[in-house]
């Protein structure tokens, strides 16, 4: 049936393109005017380029050109891309932009694949076919004015303007004053009231021993203050120290505000080269150490910002992001070493994909650790019959954690890419080390000094890249994470060792999960995929589990991890094997509810970590969206798409309390206290879950604007 | 007194046949969404809908309602498949033939189609004009 609907499409477009052959005048709407693909690229560079990348190759969003794009797209018309990216795009602010816009940015596109402008404009209702041009995938040869971006010395525009960004805060002249230098020690044993890297802790737990607000205290919280932020979402986690509360804006800006009253101290905001891209993604974490603040930035640099006054103190370029190299998870400060994991790998570079340490100081690169295994590592076997330099993939998009007394970083890697064997020329059987594992590196030296690998060849973009928490239970030193996938993962953190794995969400992509060994094996279906095959997957590549990091409660002996329920289907697209070429997802998708979970496409759930039995489960309609937060008090707080934060109990996952906010809760809620008094924040934004929401549930809707974040107290005192 | 409590008693022991006898069915629900949808195929793909069923020996006895279509139904059948994957037609139903309506079906089933229903491995699917594939599918699941 599909087949013969889509003969039928090829027999219209070979009739459209006779007829304008035969013709002097062409049909109306099968063409694009020169204005609007001139408008189309300016639009694309400032809004597209960040995912898609400069040239239309992508990076972490797909390909818009060449044999990737038009495998998918190639017999669907320009009708059909104008619905879908004013449907789609820009991710968190969907349709906002106006119907000329995406005319333009369609008719760019068309250009970029070899379609020629013509006397009449793009409309809405165009059957001009995407492919019918031939092919192409060349980009638009109109002379771009753009200096190449290079790691020594890119050129520096003035600030590019965001909109919302704050006004002239250096007028103000304003600086932190009493400021203590961040320690190794303090970092590994924070002062209880504050919050010095991403999970409060190195060992990535998200716990607070705070326990002001308590089970019998927390439905009387109210709004202390709130902080509106540029557009976007920085998915950020502010930082609390000698009562600055350092923070995220999207666009690579850090702001220092006063914790307790929210009024702004200082404002750093990145310059981006000319021509790069502006970054309105997420900035999950920032780092203190010293009396520095480091970010790792969306155009593949280390920066650390003095943090008394938010001047520039050093900046090192780790790539080139017009290759797509980028970041959105940030740098964790691991016995004094700035170590970040590098993201936008999904290009055929011979860089590849690696973690590196930088000087604290200096900002001078130490060590650079490949995680696609390359000659001379043996494991570089595992690629199959795809040689190095045309391999994608093994991104690290989220902060790692460290063990001070074993001296290990732990870090987790994304799947290789294009993300279906077939497309990447690998087969199932391919491992392709290191991606979906855990690595352990001496944060010194780089030394990767054990890994494991999750999911061998995985094939449907379910990472196993998140949150690695690291718990001691008696004598043992365990790991937890928990992939897209929804498999929970307990590991010796010594040695790497599988301890036990456990379903949290329905899975019916493996048809055995070994709970003795941990040895999955794909559906028969998904290891036999071909390019054009629709192949299910629940749960889909929301997971499972995403970047809503998971927190440990110690009185409980509880992991708490925020979970999500869908399905899709999903369709392999044909990628070319050269070097340059690879494109983040290489696949079609589309979306429907988990079949049994009656809509709720939110859960939160409780394991023991012991057994990893399942303590309780809370299920809800909306997805929740940001991590969790668990306290002493008692308490899990944690955020949703439908704008709301909530406070559970966390032996029985019962709602105590919860408050609307302006839009989307997005990010990672922290707690601390100021002259004594406990604060919980939660930071807000838009781009979560889109096609959960708009697809499967528009009921559940968030307003664009409204990224900020909320800081509640209790009354009194 | 005697006589009381015997009647009582006798009372009691038929009230709890009659209920065992009422309650010789397992019951089944369905929760019908769109099938696989993207963002140019969801405005064609609308409506919603439920399914309840129940076994008594070997007869599955299938209600259930549907609305919102953007076309007429056509045709609606079980097919038997695992949670979220597609497979063959096992058993016609009938539906009303429109936007919105009902369907039912009254099924005896083997043995090993009874493990597949408690296994959750039967979905209802309802096809329509506009999606001769289908266009609404629910799991019948305990």
């Amino acid at each position: 049936m599909r087949r013969s609907l889509s003969c039928l499409a090829l027999a219209s477009a070979a009739v459209a393109v006779v007829n304008m052959i035969g013709t002097a005048q062409q049909p109306a709407t099968a063409t694009f005017g020169e204005d609007q693909a001139t408008r189309g690229r300016q639009t694309y560079d400032q809004r597209c380029a960040e995912c898609h990348v400069a040239d239309l190759k992508g990076g972490s969003g797909p390909a818009l050109v060449g044999s990737s794009f038009l495998s998918g797209w190639g017999m669907r018309t320009a009708q059909e891309l104008f619905v879908f990216v004013k449907g789609s795009m820009p991710p968190g602010a969907e349709g906002s932009l106006s119907d000329d816009v995406y005319l333009d940015i369609v008719s760019y596109v068309l250009q970029a694949n070899g379609h020629a402008a013509g006397a009449q404009p793009l409309r809405a209702d165009s059957t001009l076919v995407l492919g019918a041009a031939g092919g192409g995938g060349v980009r638009a040869a109109a002379a771009s004015g753009q200096a190449a971006v290079s790691p020594a010395a890119p050129q520096r525009d003035q600030d590019v303007p965001i909109a919302g960004a704050v006004g002239p805060v250096a007028l103000l002249g304003k600086q932190v004053t009493n400021y203590t230098p961040v320690t190794n020690q303090m970092l590994q044993n924070p002062p209880p009231g504050e919050w010095l890297s991403w999970r409060r802790t190195l060992d990535g737990q998200g716990y607070s021993p705070l326990n002001q607000i308590t089970r019998d205290n927390v439905s009387n919280l109210r709004m202390a203050w709130a902080w509106s932020m540029a557009e976007g979402g920085a998915q950020m986690t502010p930082l609390i120290h000698d009562g600055v509360l350092f923070l995220t804006a999207p666009g690579n800006v850090i702001q220092a505000l006063d914790a307790k009253t929210g009024n702004i101290i200082w404002e750093y905001k990145r310059t981006f080269a000319s021509g790069s891209r502006g970054g309105r993604g997420p900035t999950r974490t920032i780092a203190l150490y010293g009396d520095k603040v480091y970010m790792t930035t969306s155009d593949a640099a280390v920066v650390a910002i003095d943090a008394r006054t938010g001047r520039l103190v050093w900046e090192t370029q780790k790539a080139d992001p017009s290759k797509g190299f980028t970041h959105s998870g940030g740098p964790i400060i691991a016995n004094g070493v700035v170590v970040s994991g590098i993201q936008g790998c999904a290009r055929f570079t011979k860089e590849g994909c690696f973690v590196t340490g930088h000087d604290a100081e200096t900002g001078k690169e130490l060590w650079r650790t490949s995680t696609i295994a390359v000659p001379p590592d043996p494991n570089n076997e595992s690629w199959g019959k795809v040689p190095p330099g045309v391999r994608g993939g093994t991104d690290m998009w989220i902060p790692g954690s460290y063990d001070p007394q074993l001296n290990l970083f732990y870090i987790g890697t994304a799947q290789a890419k294009p993300w279906v064997p077939v497309s990447r020329g690998t087969t199932a059987f391919d491992a392709v080390l290191y991606s979906n594992s855990t690595l352990a590196l001496d944060p010194k030296t780089g030394k990767m000094n054990w890994h494991f690998q999750h999911v061998p060849g995985e094939s449907l973009d379910l990472d196993t890249v998140f949150e690695r928490v690291l718990v001691d239970i008696g004598d043992q030193k365990v790991l937890f994470t928990v992939g897209k996938d929804g498999l929970l993962w307990k590991l010796d953190r010594r040695t790497g060792a599988f301890l036990g794995v456990k379903e949290t969400v329905y899975q019916n992509i493996f048809d055995l999960v070994d709970d003795k060994t941990g040895k999955l094996r794909y559906r028969a279906d998904i290891i036999e995929a071909k390019v054009g095959d629709w192949i299910p997957a629940c749960p889909g590549y929301y997971g499972g589990h995403n970047w809503f990091a998971s927190a440990y409660s110690p009185e409980t002996s509880a992991l708490v991890v925020p979970l999500n329920q869908h399905c899709l289907e999903m369709k392999p697209r044909k990628v070319d094997l050269v070097e340059g070429a690879g494109s983040g997802t290489g696949g079609d998708v589309r979306f429907f509810e988990m079949p049994g979970t009656e809509g709720n496409f939110g859960r939160l759930s409780a394991f023991d970590v012991r057994t990893l039995q399942q303590l309780w489960t809370h299920e809800q309609h909306a997805s929740f969206s940001t991590g969790a937060l668990t306290t002493a008090g008692g308490l899990v707080f944690i955020g949703d798409v439908d704008r709301h934060f909530k406070a559970f109990d966390v032996r029985t996952g019962k709602v105590l309390w919860q408050v609307r906010l302006g839009t989307s809760a997005l990010g990672f809620p922290i707690t601390y206290t100021i002259d004594g008094k406990q604060y919980v924040a939660v930071p807000t934004g838009t781009g979560a879950f889109p096609n959960i929401r708009r697809l499967l549930s528009p009921d559940v809707y968030a307003p664009i604007p409204g990224s900020g974040l909320y800081v509640f107290e209790l009354p009194g005192r | 007194m005697a006589i009381n409590r015997f009647l009582a008693l006798t009372a009691a022991v038929l009230l709890a046949t009659n209920v065992i006898v009422a309650q010789g069915g397992e019951s089944f629900k369905g929760r019908l969404t769109s099938l696989p949808v993207d963002a140019v195929i969801a405005p064609t793909m609308t409506g919603s809908g439920s399914a309840s069923a129940t076994l008594q020996g070997t007869t599955l006895t299938i209600t259930g309602e549907f609305k919102d279509l953007n076309s007429p139904a056509t045709i609606a059948h079980v097919h038997r498949a695992p949670r979220g994957m597609r497979g063959p037609v096992a058993f016609p139903l009938t539906v009303t033939k429109a936007g919105a309506g009902t369907f039912e079906g009254k099924l005896t089933l083997s043995a090993a189609q009874i493990a597949d229903l408690k296994k959750g491995w039967y979905y209802i699917q309802i096809h329509t004009e506009k999606n001769a594939e289908g266009q609404l599918r629910g799991w019948l699941l305990q």
